[in-house]
């Protein structure tokens, strides 16, 4: 494959998605509310469909294709409302509430996919391109909206940087400083729902959540800085993004979503394997050098732990 | 900001406050006052309301009645005045930050929407390390630090927030006895400094060493003044039941 003009545009526009979702991911995933991108992604199917229904039949194929991407912003804004209104009005936890939403969401995103299939209006086959992503047939004028929407989302998270740091860290400290739970939240949701509805076309819905979570959890990894975590989650983002497209454009008619999501996976596995300090076979080797050197004795003869009771400290043992 | 107070003006006053989760009461018809200067112990069993109550001041949780009196007043505004050291095991550790990331928090309130930190903020971050005895830990990254430490840390994020009156939710719980005693030189400096400290406390042995005077809590208000005069067995009984250590 070589490099022109239409795979630029391409490779651009899934490296902004995965960039956008990399720096996002990271909020959620220090909030642990990481399955909170799953469920707008999900959710905003229904978004998707209604508006390419609505649109279908106010004006065509053409305007319904226009109504896709405000529908999956509409979709996503709904869902998270939604959650919220049932969290807050019934006894239900968030987490039962989210559950209960995706189904209502996504199980309606699906139903209405199906009728639309069923009714082949013109254009309907778009539609499948939102389930598991479809890079290749992203155009100029949507790399641009990309674009637009990567730099807000950026210019966004640099003005409320201060505040959305504390409010990650210590959510009461940052209320008791005088920054309102609400205006917050309902601001990280907000990049949130643009992040996921950046990346729908080339990421899908289904799949969408693991550009949020595995670029941050591997950047996590290698960092003791927020800021130096999230610009590592972006350029991974990105490098998922890009890297996914081109290999699914090697095969044809393989969609992009899951290779972008299995390229992001492969980053957190290797950072969460080979990270200094923090990586699973750093801690193995820093637990060897502490028996070292603070047992340096043969097993047998080892005090303490291994024959607690000779020295009577086994709690079944004989004082 | 001035630490100076007409000594008739209480630090806080709280009259018949009442408050709940759902519909059990956690606190019920609390009256009290704080006066300004003094370092107020706040002692009771579990479920007591210690916590409750102190973020209940602090506007974290909403009162079901009642009325808060800070400096006076009765607007947020005074509030500002107000620090505030959290439960350490309130926040996941496990956060990417430095020690002086963390203390630096402490101005965030005051410097207010969009405005960073400067330099006047990070040479006060560093001398708040150093009064802890933490230099040394400045681009220590948080997720290794120990219990002791963590509380540390806390403190000197809460000496930036530079307030009248304090508000501490156990400093003393789970650190060694080095920085307990740490800890209790730096309360008794900051008091030094004209500031009011309220705070929730555990160990009963320790109450007449570190604090003027006490609020005894259980749900209801069981006592409050002068520890010569309230820390008795009787009330003890009455906090705590039959049972007290």
């Amino acid at each position: 494959m070589y490099l022109d003009h239409t795979v630029l545009i391409v490779l651009s526009g899934s490296a902004l998605a995965g960039a956008m979702a990399g720096a996002v991911g990271c909020f959620t995933y220090l909030r642990k509310e990481g399955l909170l991108g799953g469920i707008v992604a999900h959710s905003s199917l229904l978004g998707i469909t209604g508006a390419f229904l609505l649109g279908s039949l106010l004006g065509g194929a053409e305007l319904a294709e226009r109504w896709i991407l405000p529908g999956a912003l509409l979709g996503g804004i709904v869902s998270m409302l939604f959650v919220s209104l049932v969290t807050r009005a019934t006894p239900v936890k968030p987490d039962t509430a989210m559950g209960v939403t995706v189904a209502l969401f996504f199980g309606g995103g699906l139903f209405l996919l199906r009728i639309l299939q069923a009714l082949a209006l013109p254009g309907h086959r778009v539609l499948r391109d939102y389930l598991f992503g479809q890079a290749a047939t992203i155009t100029r004028q949507e790399t641009l909206l990309l674009l637009i929407l990567a730099c807000s989302v950026g210019i966004g998270l640099f003005l409320f940087w201060k505040e959305l740091k504390l409010y990650s860290f210590d959510p009461h400290f940052s209320l008791s400083s005088g920054y309102p739970s609400r205006i917050l939240n309902h601001l990280l949701i907000l990049v949130v729902v643009v992040a996921v509805v950046a990346g729908l076309r080339t990421m899908g819905v289904v799949l969408m959540v693991s550009l949020l979570v595995s670029p941050a959890a591997a950047a996590r990894q290698w960092t003791k800085r927020l800021g130096t975590m999230m610009g590592l989650a972006s350029i991974l983002g990105a490098l998922a993004g890009a890297t996914g497209t081109l290999l699914s454009a090697t095969a044809r008619n393989v969609p992009t979503g899951p290779v972008i999501a299995l390229a992001a996976t492969s980053f957190a596995l290797i950072s969460l394997l080979v990270a200094p300090r923090r990586g699973i076979l750093a801690r193995l080797v820093q637990q060897r050098r502490n028996r070292k050197e603070f047992f340096p004795f043969p097993s047998q003869d080892r005090p303490g732990r291994d024959r607690p009771d000779q020295i009577g400290l086994h709690p079944g043992g004989r004082a | 900001m001035t630490t100076e107070h007409a000594p008739s003006i209480p630090a806080l006053a709280i009259s018949d406050l009442t408050v709940a989760y759902h519909e059990t009461p956690v606190l019920w018809d609390i009256s009290l006052t704080v006066p300004a200067g003094s370092i107020t112990g706040v002692v009771g069993p579990n479920g007591a309301g210690k916590s409750t109550l102190i973020k209940t001041i602090m506007g974290i949780v909403p009162p079901a009645g009642g009325e808060i009196r800070l400096f006076g007043g009765l607007s947020g505004k005074e509030r500002r005045r107000v620090g505030y050291v959290p439960q350490r095991a309130s926040v996941d550790w496990d956060f990417p930050a430095t020690v002086l990331d963390v203390v630096l928090m402490g101005c965030y309130g005051r410097l207010g929407w969009f405005r960073r930190p400067r330099r006047g903020d990070l040479e006060r971050a560093r001398e708040a390390l150093e009064t802890l005895g933490i230099t040394n830990l400045e681009h220590r990254p948080i997720s290794e630090l120990s219990g002791g430490q963590q509380q540390r840390t806390f403190l000197a994020r809460a000496l930036l927030q530079d307030a009248d009156l304090y508000l501490m939710d156990e400093p003393f719980q789970g650190v060694d006895a080095t920085t307990e005693r740490a800890i209790a030189g730096v309360m008794r400096r900051m008091q030094g400094e004209g500031k009011t400290l309220v705070v929730v406390h555990h160990n009963l042995e320790t109450v007449e060493t570190y604090f003027d005077s006490l609020i005894m809590l259980n749900v209801r208000l069981i006592a409050q003044g002068p520890v010569a005069e309230v820390f008795t067995e009787q009330s003890l009984r009455a906090t705590y039941g039959g049972g007290f250590p």
